[in-house]
């Protein structure tokens, strides 16, 4: 019979019914093992009536929460595979994500019909109330599934755009993602005594960290809301002993005046983007406690924790965890030096396969010798401790939401306006970077301002992938065989 | 445009993405309905930074200066005040 990680959890909450699942948002707020197993069977009792089951995909279009937890498990429990449809994302973009992936169903939350408009599109039959808050709506696929899809074991088919703009997809199994929380958690040692403040986007973030939870015992802790004083608040009444958030999070915690201290705290795990060392300081003069930096990558998991020393070698994502080997590109296996390669990884937990166009694992690992090539560069120092000095994809994160530019570059060459568009990352105070873009004029175009530009651009993006700045430019830079420059020091001091 | 103005409209723009949801004016409750997520708590701080001159100083991004349009246009007043 083949691995299905709803399972694990029934199990876990047969062993432990009474221990807290999730504490908060709300003060009082308090699910223990034993009520979440039971809402979870009772939705997916509900959804096996409306037809969901093996070999189904059903796209999940819900706000972070207990909630998104429970029909995310519910779902697997039918059998079936979750596509994330981030709350985040443009109507567009959402709708994109059913073009792309072969989606049968869509489970949307909100007031009476949420999301019909959006999907309606691709109805195939009424929308039925799965909960007071939950609508499910049958769904047309757009496209067949790959053939081989269902042999893997799908739990959850991700969206990714790639770097031409197009659609990627990466599908990992039940099998997959259990491989991963087991390595993680050979680092991390989460167990029934651990208490997680969460505050990360559940679309993007949950294979290896809101699944690990669950499958090891321990408590998510959901605060009210984002201020700093809030998350800082939930930790205290709840006596976390771990935070897993983005730098924008711990920014926010840093700047709070109010006093409150985190004395139970053993991890304080950084994730989504690079760390700015004057952040890093901030927090440990505030709490007397380091930030751990990770490296995560959607292929792999999380290979990399600074669990050894965080405090001393900051700016360092920490040694391998032992279930991974590291490699830079271009340096013999355990080499050592300031030399930025491209970082290769081994381990367990790989992708299982790219969705469009399809590849499987062995293929993909097949095209550098059995490595996975991350498309970062890193430097090795002679400890082991890894530091992420650059990407050699082009990815801008805002805030830790990460997207390429060339999905921003092609919405805005659909305006009349603009001919050409170079769109990179600059420097940004609390958020780490923000897009701006170049543009080349359309030949006979009518003058176009940012207002403009910027409605154009929300209408097919998230917010965050909206350019802050636009420069019209006579040409782009661009490289001897004819590639554009986005280096964003090179473009900015032209 | 007076100050509320503005921020209400950008309120509606970047944090309810053009949809006004039932009941939204200048005293509806921005966190409870979930509508400050953490990108957009900084990105209103940059925007009040940028557009009407004020600072914010530790201890000032909290959820009362954030709750509503009234309480962000309360607070850029008393930045302002504070300035002269």
């Amino acid at each position: 019979m083949s691995l299905n990680l709803a399972d694990l959890f029934f199990r876990q909450a047969d062993e432990q019914p009474d221990q807290p699942v999730i504490l908060g948002p709300r003060d009082h707020d308090r699910v223990t093992y034993g009520d979440f197993c039971r809402t979870i069977q009772g939705l997916a009792k509900t959804l096996q009536g409306f037809g969901a089951g093996k070999g189904m995909n059903i796209g999940l279009h819900c706000p972070s929460g207990a909630q998104y937890i429970s029909l995310t498990y519910a779902i697997w429990a039918c059998g079936a595979a979750v596509t994330p449809i981030p709350m985040e994302l443009a109507e567009e973009e959402k709708q994109q994500i059913l073009h792309h992936i072969a989606i049968d169903a869509i489970i949307s939350t909100g007031s009476s019909g949420a999301g019909s408009s959006l999907f309606a599109p691709f109805a195939r039959g009424e929308a039925i109330a799965l909960t007071e808050q939950a609508w499910f709506f049958p769904v047309k696929p757009q496209r067949e599934p790959p053939p081989e899809l269902d042999k893997l074991n799908p739990a959850f088919i991700r969206f990714t755009s790639g770097t031409t703009g197009a659609a990627k997809g990466v599908v990992l199994s039940h099998d997959t993602i259990l491989a991963r929380i087991q390595a993680a958690n050979q680092g991390l040692g989460i167990g029934p005594s651990d208490r997680i403040v969460w505050m990360l986007s559940m679309a993007y973030h949950f294979a290896v960290s809101i699944v690990a939870y669950l499958s090891f015992g321990a408590t998510i802790i959901l605060p009210k809301n984002a201020f700093g004083v809030s998350m800082l608040q939930a930790a205290t009444r709840h006596r976390a002993t771990m935070i897993y958030g983005s730098p924008t999070h711990y920014e926010l915690m840093t700047h709070d005046q109010s006093g409150q201290s985190l004395p139970r705290l053993r991890l304080a795990i950084a994730t989504t983007t690079r760390l700015a060392p004057e952040l890093a300081q901030a927090f440990y003069q505030r709490f007397g406690l380091p930030l751990n930096e990770t490296y995560g990558i959607i292929e792999i998991g999380l290979p990399a924790v600074n669990l050894d020393q965080p405090w001393e070698k900051r700016g360092s994502v920490g040694k391998p965890l032992p279930a991974y080997t590291v490699r830079l590109a271009g340096q013999p296996d355990g080499d050592s030096g300031d030399k930025a390669g491209e970082i290769l990884i081994k381990g367990p937990g790989l992708l299982d396969a790219y969705y469009d166009p399809w590849q499987l694992r062995n293929a993909i690992l097949q095209q550098n010798g059995g490595w996975l090539a991350t498309g970062d560069l890193g430097v090795m120092d002679d400890q082991g401790f890894l530091t992420i000095s650059g990407r050699s994809k082009e990815m801008i994160s805002v805030a830790g939401m990460k997207f390429f530019p060339q999905e921003v570059e092609a919405v805005l060459m659909r305006h009349p306006a603009v001919l050409e568009a170079c769109v990179f990352g600059i420097k940004a105070p609390r958020l780490g970077e923000t897009p701006m873009a170049l543009l080349v004029r359309a030949n006979d175009a009518q003058p176009t301002d940012d207002i403009a530009l910027k409605a154009h651009c929300s209408r097919y993006l998230a917010g965050y992938k909206v350019p802050v700045r636009f420069q019209w430019v006579p040409c782009l830079a661009r490289t001897a065989s004819g590639k554009i420059i986005r280096n964003a020091a090179k473009l900015m001091n032209r | 445009m007076n100050l509320q103005q503005t921020l209400r409209n950008y309120i509606l723009d970047k944090c309810l993405k053009g949809l006004a949801p039932e009941g939204f004016d200048d005293d509806f409750n921005l966190i409870d309905a979930g509508f400050m997520d953490s990108l957009t708590i900084i990105n209103t701080v940059s925007h009040m930074e940028k557009e009407y001159g004020i600072t914010f100083d530790d201890g000032d991004i909290v959820p009362e200066h954030f709750m509503s349009v009234n309480a962000l246009a309360a607070f850029v007043r008393g930045k302002r005040l504070q300035a002269r």
